[in-house]
Order: C-alpha cells, then sequence, then structure tokens
C-alpha cells in the first residue's frame, strides 16, 4: 500500500529529474555536422511573422513587400553592392549624372538610357512605354500610405500632403486625399489635364530609346530614389490586363488609391510579370516561394564578382514564423538556411551555435571550427527609433496618462511639452548608454542630428545632448510652468505615465529611463512606466493620448532630406502635433537643402536645421544600433546594404 | 431516439441564431469604423473619406438592418445588381492580417486544423481513458500512483515549455520529427488534391512517402496536446470508474458469477463514460478550434495560429469570423456529445 | 435432513491505513436443504460482510478473510481459487440485493442482465437464453414479459425491479439463494408481496434460503431458524418459534421488545435498547453487549460468552440467566 510520504518523494524526485532534463537540453547540442548543405539549390528562410501587404511596387511601402519586389522586379539603377551611395546601371544602361549629360546643367531634366533585350517573365520584351507608363501610373495611383510621395516632391514642388491631388486641392480643403470617390467627382477636364501634365512630365522616347524627367525644382536624391522598390519597372499590358490603370487620361481616376484587396482581386498585388532574377512560385498564407528566372537577362556583373545570367539558388522559401525557438530550431535542424532574430535579446541564444564571426568591414575569424553557424556583426543599418514629444496630448474621453490635467503636482497639462525648457530637461535625463546595453546588447552609437551618423549633413561635431543630471534640473528650473498658485514646477512637482506595449524592449526601456533619471532630479516629479497590452496601446497611440511617440524610420533614400522632411514638415512632424510656428521656421532649411545641389552648400544648410533641431529639441533623437546577421556557414556571397529591403537573393549561393 | 435527434436538432437553428446575435453585438460595440472592415480592406484615417464609407455601406443604418445585412448581405454599391457581405453566403470580409478574404484564409486553415484533431483525438482520449480504468482498477496501487504522477506532470508542464522542449530534442537535435505541417519537398510534388487533407489524398494518390512525410510532422504537435490533456482524462475517468465500481450492480454482477474482465469492461465502463463523454466533446470541440500555442510552436498552419496573429494585429473581422467557426464547431459538438449521451444512457434516452 | 452449508469460526476483518475493522469475530452457522435461515441484527452488525465474505465478494484490499470455514456441497468456499469460486456464484448460489434501483445496471437492458449467468454457466446461446429468460420473468410474476425484454431497470417499477433481481438471481436454478435485505427498500405491500413470492419460488425450486433482514416481523413470515448477531458475534440462534416465545439473549429480548404488535390494545411504550451501537474499531474484549445490557456483570465484561445450548437445538451466549435471574450455572 503506498503511503503518503512515497508519494511526496517519488513526485520531489520527478520534477528534480524533469528540470534536470530540461537544463541538458541546449548544452548538450549536437548540431548538424559538417558545413555542405543538403540541398544547394534551395533557400529557406525563417522571418517573423507577417507577410506582404501588396506585391503592386507602386504602392507596396513595407518591408516584407519590398523584399519579394527586390527579387522579382528591376529598377532602372542598382545599388553598388554595399555601398549606400554609389549606383551602377540596371535597366538603365548608365547612371544619369551632370557629367554624362544625363542630368541637365540646371538639374530640371534628368534623362535614361534604357537597355534593350530586357524580357519579362511572361515573355514579352521590355520598352521605353512600359518605364514611362510605370512612373505616370505610380504617380497618379498614389494614395497616402504609398512611397510616390518620394516621386511627387521632386516633379511637382513640395506641396500639403505630398500626393497627386494636392494639384486639384492645394490647401487640403475637398478631402480629396485616399478618397477616390471624391475624387471621381472632380471636374473632368481638371481630371484628364492632371493626367496629360503628368505625362508631360514623364516622357518616353522610343527613336532614341530613353525615358525623360521633368522637375519642377533640382533634386540631389532624384537618381538614387529609383534604386529601391517603388523604381521597378511593370509591363504596360500586364498591368492593363490585370485590373490596373490603361495609360487612358480620361479613366485614371478610377485607380487612384486602390484598396490591397482591390489588387489582390484584380491581380497586381498578388501576382508577379517583372524582369527580375526570381518568378513568384506561390504566395500562401503562412510563406512564399519564389523560383528562378532562367531567362535573366544579365550578361554582364553589375559590380566586380557579381553574378550573371540565372540565379544559383533556384527556389527561395521564405516562412514567416511568429516563434524565435521554432526558427532557432530550424536553424539548429539544418531546415533553415538563415533567420531571424525576434529583437537582440535573441542574439545571445544563437550565439551559442555561431562557429565563425564577420565584422562591419567583411573581415571574418572563426571562433569555433566545429559550430554551424556565422554571424555578422555592427552591420550597417539605415533606421532609428527615436522618442517624439506629444505637443497636444489628446485628453478626449479622459486620459490617465496625465493624471490631474494641471500643474499640482499629480498631473501635467495637455500642452506640456510646448514649453521648450521641459522638453530639454528630458533630453539632458535620458542615459544613452542604459539604453543601447538595454536594447542592443551595447551595440549601438547615439545619434547626433535626424539624419544618420556619417550621412551628409550628420555633424559629429555639432551640439547634442548627453546625460547630465546638474542639466536637466537646470533646465526644469527654467520652465515657465507654474501651479494655480503661483508656484514653480520645481516646487510643485509633476505626474506623468509612460505607457509602452508589452513586449517591446525598445519602448520599456525608454519608459523606465526616464522613469528613473527624473526622479532621481526631484522627487516631486512622478514618472512612472506601464506596460500595456497591445489593443490598449495601440487605442492610446492611435488616439494621440501618450506623451511621447516611440517610433522609427527607416530611410527611404540615402539622402538626409528623407530625414529632414519626415521630422518635420511630414509624418512624424505632424504626428506629434508640431505647433506651426515651428514648423514654419524649419521648412525653409528644408526645402532649400533638398534643392541644392552643391554637397557643400547642402552641409552649410544642414548645419542650420541642426542648430534649430538642437535647441528646440522637439524629439530626443536616441541611438542607431547595429545589427546583426545569422546563418548557416554554407551561405555564400552575403553582405550588408542597410537600404536593400532584406536580403537579395541573386548574390547568394550555398556550398 | 430518432425523436431525441430531432427535438435536439430542432433546437440548433435557435442557438445559431442566438450566436450570431451575440458576435453581431460585439461588432455593433466596437463601433461603425470596424464594421466598415466587413466591406472595405484598408480602414480609412481620413474623416471624410471615413464618412463616405459609412454611408457607401449603410453604417448607420439601424441595429435591425446592419444584422440582416450582415448575416445575407447587402446590394453591392460598387457593382449593381450584385450582392456584397453576408455571412451565410460565406462573405465574411477581408483579413488584414493574411491579405486575403477571410473565408479563404478558413478554407487554408481549417484543414489543417481538421486533419491534427482527427489523429489527435483518438490517441488523447484513448489513451487517456485507458490510464484512467487502470488507475481506478488498481486504484491506489502502484501502477494507479504513477499514471497519476505522470498525468499530473503532463497537466502542469505549460503547453509551450513542453513544445519548445519537444522540438528541441526531437527536431533540432535528433532530427526524428519535423515541425510545420509538411516538409517542403511535398510542397513541390506533383499529386491531385482531392481533399485538402494530406493524408488522405496522399493515400488516394497511391504515394505513402507523403503519407508518411504528413504523418511525421503531426507526431509531436500530438504529443505535446496529448500529454497536456491526459491528466484531465485521466481523472475524469478514474474517479467516475471508482464511482462506478462502487456501485450496488457491479457487486451485483460479480455475484452472477462474471469474470472480472468483464465486470470491469461490460458493467462498469459503459456506466462510467458517460461523463467522459461530455469532456471528450469539449476537447474535440477545443482542437477544432485551432489549438493557438502548439500551433504556432510547430508553425503548424492551423485555424488556431491564424486567429493569433489577426488578434495580435486587432484585426477585428478575422477574429470574429473564427469566433463564429469555432462557436458553430462547438454548437455540433455539443449536439452529438447529447446523441453519444443518449446512445449511451437509456435513461436520457427514453426519458 | 442433509447440510447444503455450513460456516465455520469466520472472521472477516477490514484494513485501512488508520484502523483495523473486526467486522465478523468467528461466526458459525449451517444451513440445511430447503431450509430458511434468517439472519438478523442491526447496520453493522456484520450480517452483509459475512454473507459476502461467504461469496467472496468483499474488496480485498482493504478487507481480508482471516479464517473460517464455509463448506458447501463438500468443497470450502473459502478457499477456492477465483475461478472455481466464479462458478459457484450466480450458478449454485444466488444473491439478491437490498436496492433494487442500484442493484441493476442501468445501462443494460433487462433480457441481457437476466440472460447473463444462462450465458456464462449454461453455455446457451442468445436464442435460447431468451426463452428461458421469458419462463423465468413469468415464474417471478411479471406481466407481459416478452414486451419488456429490450426496456431498462429504470423503467420498472421497484417492485417489479426486485422480481427481476429475483429472476436473475434463480436462473441457473441454484441450490442456495443469499438475500441481503431484500424487502428493505420496497413499501410494505409491496414486501408482503415479495414474500409470498419468495415462498412460492422456494416451494418451486426446493432451494434454501438465508434471508438477512434487521425486520424480525418478516423473518417471522418467511424462516424456520434465526440467527441473531451482534457486534460481529452471533449472540442467539434457535427455531422461530421457539426465539419469540423464549427468548434468551438480552438483545433479542430488547429487539422483540422494541417491535410494535398489532394485538396490543393499549398504547404501550416502544421500548429502546438503551445506548449506542458498537465500536467494531476496537477487538473484542468481553462481552460486546455489555456497555447497553441490563444485566452485565464482572463476568461479561472479561470473558465473551460463547454460544452455549440453553434448550434443544437453541443455543445463546450469554452469562446471565434472565429467567431465574441469575449467572448460568
Amino acid at each position: 500500500m503506498m503511503r503518503k510520504r512515497t508519494l511526496a518523494t517519488m513526485i520531489t524526485t520527478a520534477t528534480v529529474g524533469l528540470l534536470v532534463l530540461s537544463a541538458c537540453g541546449p548544452q548538450s547540442a549536437n548540431f548538424a555536422a559538417g558545413f555542405k548543405s543538403k540541398d544547394p539549390t534551395t533557400f529557406v528562410i525563417q522571418e517573423i511573422a507577417g507577410g506582404p501587404a501588396t506585391l503592386d511596387p507602386a504602392l507596396a511601402y513595407d518591408s516584407a513587400s519590398g523584399e519579394i519586389l527586390q527579387n522579382v522586379y528591376d529598377t532602372l539603377v542598382f545599388f553598388d553592392r554595399e555601398k549606400k551611395s554609389d549606383l551602377v546601371p540596371m535597366l538603365a544602361t548608365e547612371v544619369p549624372t551632370v557629367k554624362n549629360g544625363g542630368i541637365s546643367a540646371d538639374g530640371l531634366t534628368v534623362t535614361f538610357k534604357i537597355r534593350d533585350g530586357v524580357k519579362f517573365h511572361s515573355g514579352e520584351e521590355m520598352t521605353v512605354e512600359d518605364v514611362a507608363f510605370t512612373f505616370q501610373r505610380g504617380l497618379l495611383s498614389a494614395g497616402s500610405n504609398s512611397p510616390q510621395w518620394l516621386f511627387v516632391e521632386p516633379l511637382f514642388g513640395s506641396t500639403i500632403y505630398n500626393d497627386i491631388v494636392d494639384q486639384l486641392d492645394p490647401d487640403g480643403e475637398k478631402g480629396l486625399i485616399d478618397n477616390r470617390d471624391g475624387l471621381k467627382a472632380e471636374d473632368s477636364g481638371a481630371l484628364v489635364g492632371l493626367c496629360e501634365t503628368v505625362k508631360s512630365k514623364i516622357v518616353a522616347d522610343s527613336a532614341a530609346n530613353t525615358v525623360t524627367f521633368h522637375l519642377a525644382q533640382p533634386w540631389g536624391p532624384f537618381v538614387t530614389t529609383f534604386a529601391n522598390m517603388w523604381g521597378s519597372v511593370l509591363p504596360k499590358a500586364w498591368v492593363a490586363a490585370n485590373g490596373g490603370w490603361d495609360g487612358d487620361c480620361a479613366t485614371w481616376q478610377n485607380y487612384y488609391a486602390p484598396t490591397a484587396d482591390e489588387l489582390n482581386e484584380s491581380g497586381i498585388g498578388k501576382k508577379v510579370n517583372g524582369t527580375g532574377p526570381y518568378k513568384l512560385k506561390e504566395w500562401g498564407d503562412n510563406e512564399l516561394i519564389l523560383e528562378a528566372n532562367e531567362n535573366y537577362w544579365i550578361t554582364k556583373p553589375l559590380w566586380s564578382g557579381a553574378p550573371t545570367g540565372a540565379p544559383k539558388l533556384k527556389t527561395v522559401i521564405i516562412k514567416y514564423v511568429e516563434e524565435f525557438s521554432t526558427r532557432f530550431a530550424a536553424m539548429q535542424a539544418g531546415d533553415a538556411d538563415m533567420i531571424q532574430a525576434g529583437s537582440a535579446q535573441d542574439w545571445p541564444v544563437m550565439d551559442e551555435a555561431v562557429g565563425a564571426t564577420c565584422d562591419q568591414d567583411g573581415v571574418c575569424t572563426i571562433d569555433d571550427a566545429a559550430k554551424p553557424l556565422v554571424r555578422y556583426v555592427n552591420q550597417d543599418v539605415s533606421n532609428r527609433t527615436d522618442a517624439f514629444f506629444n505637443f497636444k496630448i489628446n485628453t478626449e474621453g479622459g486620459n490617465d496618462f496625465i493624471g490631474s490635467g494641471k500643474i499640482d503636482g499629480n498631473g501635467v497639462p495637455p500642452d506640456f511639452f510646448s514649453d521648450v525648457h521641459v522638453r530639454r530637461a528630458f533630453a539632458y535625463c535620458f542615459d544613452w548608454d542604459i539604453y543601447i546595453r538595454d536594447v542592443a546588447q551595447g551595440e549601438g552609437q547615439q545619434a547626433n542630428n535626424v539624419m544618420l551618423l556619417g550621412e551628409l549633413g550628420d555633424d559629429a561635431k555639432g551640439m547634442h545632448y548627453s546625460y547630465d543630471e546638474a542639466k536637466c534640473a537646470e533646465e526644469f528650473k527654467a520652465s515657465t510652468w507654474k501651479s494655480e498658485d503661483g508656484k514653480s514646477l520645481w516646487d510643485t512637482g509633476f505626474r506623468l505615465i509612460v505607457g509602452y506595449n508589452a513586449g517591446n524592449t525598445m519602448r520599456q526601456a525608454v519608459a523606465q529611463i526616464f522613469r528613473d533619471n527624473i526622479s532621481a532630479v526631484n522627487p516631486l516629479f512622478k514618472v512612472e512606466s506601464q506596460s500595456l497590452e497591445w489593443p490598449n496601446y495601440l487605442e492610446a497611440y492611435q488616439g494621440k493620448k501618450l506623451p511621447f511617440f516611440i517610433i522609427g524610420w527607416i530611410e527611404d533614400i540615402p539622402d538626409p532630406h528623407n530625414w529632414t522632411f519626415t521630422y518635420t514638415a511630414g509624418a512624424f512632424g505632424g504626428k506629434q502635433g508640431m505647433p506651426q510656428e515651428l514648423k514654419d521656421q524649419f521648412r525653409p532649411l528644408v526645402e532649400s537643402g533638398a534643392k541644392e545641389i552643391d554637397p557643400a552648400k547642402r552641409t552649410e544648410i544642414y548645419k542650420e536645421f541642426n542648430k534649430l533641431y538642437y535647441e528646440n529639441v522637439p524629439a530626443v533623437l536616441l541611438a542607431q544600433t547595429g545589427g546583426r546577421r545569422y546563418m548557416q556557414r554554407w551561405v555564400n556571397g552575403y553582405y550588408t546594404n542597410s537600404l536593400y529591403s532584406y536580403n537579395y537573393y541573386y548574390v547568394l549561393s550555398k556550398s | 431516439m430518432i425523436n431525441y435527434i430531432i427535438r435536439r436538432l430542432m433546437i440548433m437553428p435557435i442557438t445559431l441564431f442566438g450566436m450570431t446575435i451575440l458576435i453581431f453585438l460585439m461588432l455593433w460595440i466596437l463601433g461603425p469604423s470596424a464594421r466598415s472592415a466587413l466591406y472595405v480592406s484598408d480602414i480609412p484615417k481620413n474623416e471624410a473619406v471615413m464618412k463616405g464609407i459609412i454611408t457607401k455601406y449603410g453604417l448607420d443604418d439601424p441595429i435591425y438592418v446592419q444584422y440582416w445585412s450582415w448575416l445575407v448581405g447587402r446590394p453591392d454599391p460598387d457593382k449593381p445588381g450584385e450582392t456584397i457581405g453576408g455571412i451565410l453566403r460565406g462573405d465574411f470580409g477581408y483579413s488584414r492580417t493574411f491579405s486575403r478574404p477571410v473565408m479563404e484564409l478558413i478554407q487554408l486553415r481549417f484543414p489543417a486544423t481538421l486533419e491534427l484533431t482527427l489523429y489527435a483525438f483518438l490517441p488523447i482520449i484513448l489513451v487517456g481513458v485507458w490510464l484512467g480504468v487502470q488507475a481506478a482498477v488498481r486504484h491506489n496501487q502502484w501502477i494507479d500512483q504513477i499514471a497519476r504522477l505522470f498525468s499530473i506532470v503532463g497537466y502542469s508542464f505549460p503547453v509551450f515549455v513542453l513544445g519548445i522542449l519537444l522540438m528541441m530534442i526531437f527536431y533540432a537535435q535528433l532530427r526524428w520529427f519535423p515541425v510545420e505541417r509538411i516538409s517542403d519537398w511535398v510542397k513541390m510534388a506533383d499529386y491531385t488534391k482531392y481533399t485538402s487533407l494530406v493524408t488522405v489524398d496522399a493515400i488516394l494518390n497511391g504515394r505513402l512517402d507523403i503519407w508518411w512525410d504528413a504523418i511525421r510532422h503531426m507526431v509531436l504537435p500530438i504529443i505535446t496536446l496529448s500529454y497536456t490533456s491526459w491528466a484531465a482524462f485521466l481523472r475524469i475517468t478514474r474517479s467516475s470508474m471508482l464511482e462506478t465500481l462502487r456501485q450496488e450492480y457491479v457487486t451485483t454482477a460479480r455475484a452472477k458469477g462474471v469474470a472480472e474482465n468483464d465486470v470491469i469492461n461490460k458493467h462498469a465502463r459503459p456506466n462510467a463514460l458517460i461523463p467522459v463523454v461530455t469532456y471528450s466533446g469539449i476537447t474535440v470541440a477545443y482542437l477544432l478550434g485551432g489549438v493557438v500555442i502548439t500551433e504556432t510552436i510547430f508553425n503548424f498552419p492551423g485555424m488556431g495560429s491564424a486567429a493569433a496573429n489577426a488578434a495580435g494585429g486587432f484585426d477585428v473581422v478575422t477574429v470574429l469570423a473564427f469566433t463564429l467557426v469555432t462557436g458553430l464547431i462547438l454548437i455540433l459538438a455539443n449536439l452529438i456529445v447529447d446523441i453519444l449521451y443518449a446512445m449511451l444512457d437509456p435513461r436520457i434516452r427514453l426519458g | 435432513m442433509p447440510e447444503v452449508l455450513a460456516v465455520k469460526d469466520l472472521v472477516t476483518k477490514f484494513y485501512t491505513d488508520t484502523e483495523t475493522v473486526h467486522a465478523v469475530n468467528g461466526v458459525s452457522f449451517h444451513v440445511d436443504e430447503a431450509e430458511t435461515l434468517g439472519v438478523v441484527g442491526e447496520s453493522g452488525c456484520g450480517k452483509s460482510v459475512s454473507m459476502h465474505s461467504l461469496l467472496r465478494l468483499i474488496p480485498i484490499p482493504p478487507g481480508r478473510i482471516e479464517s473460517g470455514q464455509a463448506i458447501f456441497q463438500g468443497r470450502d468456499l473459502l478457499r477456492m481459487s477465483p475461478g472455481e469460486i466464479r462458478q459457484v456464484r450466480g450458478a449454485q448460489i444466488g444473491m439478491v440485493f437490498q436496492d433494487p434501483m442500484t442493484s441493476l445496471n442501468p445501462v443494460i437492458t433487462i433480457e441481457k442482465q437476466v440472460a447473463e449467468p444462462l450465458l456464462i454457466h449454461r453455455g446457451m446461446t442468445n436464442a435460447e437464453a431468451r426463452t428461458r429468460v421469458v419462463e423465468l420473468l413469468t415464474h417471478v410474476g411479471i406481466p407481459c414479459p416478452e414486451k419488456r425484454l429490450a426496456d431498462y431497470p429504470h423503467q420498472f417499477s421497484g417492485g417489479m425491479r426486485q422480481r427481476v433481481m429475483i429472476a436473475m438471481a434463480l436462473a441457473c436454478s441454484p441450490s442456495l439463494l443469499i438475500a441481503d435485505e431484500p424487502t428493505t427498500a420496497l413499501d410494505v405491500t409491496i414486501q408482503a408481496q415479495f414474500v409470498e413470492l419468495v415462498k412460492k419460488l422456494r416451494d418451486d425450486f426446493q432451494m434454501s434460503i438465508i434471508w438477512i433482514t434487521h425486520d424480525l416481523g418478516v423473518i417471522a413470515g418467511i424462516a424456520q431458524r434465526v440467527a441473531v448477531m451482534y457486534a460481529g458475534f452471533i449472540v442467539e440462534h434457535a427455531t422461530v418459534k421457539e426465539l419469540y416465545a423464549n427468548p434468551q439473549h438480552p438483545y433479542t429480548r430488547g429487539l422483540l421488545g422494541s417491535l410494535p404488535r398489532l394485538d396490543e390494545t393499549r398504547s404501550v411504550r416502544l421500548v429502546n435498547i438503551k445506548g449506542l451501537p458498537p465500536d467494531m474499531c476496537q477487538p473484542p474484549v468481553g462481552c460486546p453487549f455489555v456497555p447497553r445490557c441490563p444485566y452485565a456483570f464482572d463476568h461479561c465484561k472479561a470473558e465473551n460468552p460463547p454460544l452455549a445450548s440453553v434448550n434443544n437445538g437453541h443455543t445463546s451466549a450469554c452469562w446471565w440467566d434472565i429467567d431465574l435471574g441469575k449467572p448460568r450455572g
């Protein structure tokens, strides 16, 4: 008969045994032996869950879609291997410059010489008509979610939304943006006229085999804009046959701002007919398969060492897998050639299986001959996350994040951050070292200015903030906020809750750093951090109720204008409710910086911009954190170009 | 018996109707902009556009009008003469998360879940019940103690810990059982798909290699699901069995000279199984609704992971469609459980 | 008359984690052919356990038949193998239980349940068994049995169910029927019917019966001899007439005195036996009835009185002679 004591002993032994067993798992690992892959023609990569939103290059603006477009379509020019600022000709025969006449002396005319003998996947040959049509259609289909503003701005000059409908509604009062029904109701003469204007700005010349763009202003980064996914060339007939615009100026408004499902039902968003090295074989609900284009047109390598002809990887399978452990298990089992980490937290886990390390200069060292993975560390990145102050915190329906809503020691007023001293104080109270350590295992560098480190306009010697408790206190004391009975902010104190979505280490780190440092400066300053579930966070975020917007931006083109515009007049300036007077101060600098062609003069303009940004500190610029890539050692040919939308499979192969 | 089934079948539409009302009420509370996702794929941020959408699709109509449109559809404002929407027509709206109509998503995901359930419920239920009977018959002996310990450990293991542990050992290291639903070569393989169940199609095509591949992929998820569920089955069966073995009619059976095996299996077990049937029904319904954590870990493309992804992205339309499907499954499962009850227990069948 | 069953010194105990229950403490009795023995006693006195022990229906952990003998048709039931005792159960010894509601399996048809012993012990086919079942059901007085074969126990009334139980127990014409409080759960009128039925069956089948009850009134109607049990012992054993006329044991007197009688003209207060039932977890020391006995004296506490002959065929286990008012000589 089993006594109670014996049962208890059994339970304890079993539990201990199981714990020991689970601890034994990864350490006594037995990874895939040898560094040859089983199937060198198929490449399997496991990425974070998601998948493309649409495969229409005119509308796609996310990196999941970009990754596919980059591999199935070609662009007129492309990046020279890992260099962000050097271009090589792709569908064009040479990169237009002032020197070779591709760019006119006044910078207002840019002509591309188009290559012959390039075929689309369906077999038709690409013509200059296709090229011109692609960009005309892009402009006319735009919408606020698309990347077309990158073309609208140089071709038409800066407007409110930098969307094509601004031409019909310059003050934005008719509410035409994203409003197809409203657009269709416009005067047909005006509509046809706008279409003709677009066609006159993008002109194909089949005799000379060129496509010419007529700009409204000189635009330094214009040619570079064509190197990314929105520069993909589509065949005109195929677009028309698959529910897209056919080029007739009477009907373009019917295709304006299509929704993703409209496209997916008619084909362009779900299907691909490009000139690129891969064809889309299948797009399932959690994976996507590319197959090699055996008739790929490249005969001369784009740069020395570049591949030609059909790609070496015949099949690329991209799986969207949510759980990091599953992705890593696939790496260990040898079923995945490359995986995406979830965050920097996952790096130490993968490091256990790493046998070789390559640094940012491409120098590789072997740490352990037996381990199967290789990691690329400190790789260049083209994105950064910053903390934008919310100038007009929305109190509609109540707002718990600002407490009492007054200066009384228990809250902050909704326009708390309109006081520049408060903003500066917060900036001085931020600790970049701790942030970089928490968020990127210590691999990163504080940003100096809004543009990327080392980019034109970036000034390492210019003024920027650093963690300084004394200055933080000084700025708080200089604040113009007073309580109802006239006491200063310093003597009254305040209360503020910084919300972040559970699981997001970046936002959590920012919240906690502010919380710790500001409370240390003055015990009356109560800054709290609060973890929110995603739906609650999203609601607070979209409702503009949070005191900070902590968001990131990936550069579209390697040019400081992409940053200066977005951070002031563009998306982020709007989001944070930047006061019009401040925007008006930035605007002339942003516009002149874009129009100036001479890099030396541009640097001077951006110096002014940086100084203005520093003095007003509308956002606390955080840090550029180095990226890492992990893959099997049998993967050859990898290099990082931070402007790529993830991978370019044409250059990869497996041994 | 037939009358009983007919009576139950007649009540079913009322239950279904009630469920659709509840789900529609949830949609209603969320407001017209969330409901616009039933008809458009991008919820417009622009106020003017939003107002246009609301008028265009009648999102400010009275509640009963909207309920009816949601149920059977409404005339398509863009394509005159055609209908748009209507869950009874199979139009559940568009899924932002998966970039396709929700109905298409369900058609892709449900067969995977169905297949996994088909192969999982037998090990889960049969082994769990068998463990329970053994534990009861030999109760307080060492088999009973071991069985109970074994299953309590399984029940206490968080599903994701067990799943990841199994994946690390049997997939990453030993490579015995892979994850996902089928291997890549099967995806490329050329065979006719009559149903969307890989194992069935494989047999119909005479491709045993494909069949075996599909089975291998289900082993780890099934073990994970089973081990965490056995404890519950064991407990219910064991206590029900112990209860039954105490009954007078068991002694009567013995007093008639019935062999002990028959006493357990023919006299005691049919009575003991009655509460187990309810739990089995719930378990099968739960499996058919998609097992979120197991599917996510093993990257098994079923209903659970799809619903979870959609929920994480606040994709209301998709989540509610899955709720409808799961609700329907539960109602059907309850009906089947009730029928099984009647088959097992004549006291219920004959009133 | 030849003996059908002779039980000698049966001892059964139950061992649990915390205590030991001394359920049956050395019980001896016999049943002759075509004779009915009544076994009377209050709840917990060990009468059911004794009978269950005979057929080895006691759950073996925690129970244990410690010692004793039960010779039935020349063989000791207590020493048979499980296979052998199974041959006896339902075939040579039939058993009827107290609560017909719970003694019949609710999910098996009447036909199957009654036919079961026939299929096991007589090797009949289903068709043969069905015929016999109809015969049996008719014999026990169930109207239109052919129509009720596919019915379930819950579709019968309490009295009918008990008749089914009898039919089931008698299916293989056993020589001994053990009836464990078969009428306790029935109403009085049904009880009477049932007793009549059993008497008729007894004559038809010529079988011996052990009838367990706590109701002395019922015993008078059916038994020839009676054994009175208390605290796991048989304390008195006599023919029915003798017992009712001349009860020797103080407990028996108490039981009889507590019976309401129809022929009492004046309202007489019912006499109850003072005290509480014995604690079966204590091993017996001395006479177990001491705490409740009006006649107890020193010797009673020291030594447990054995069954001693009082009269011809009448035994009683008591040190005190009630009629003479002094210890037995």
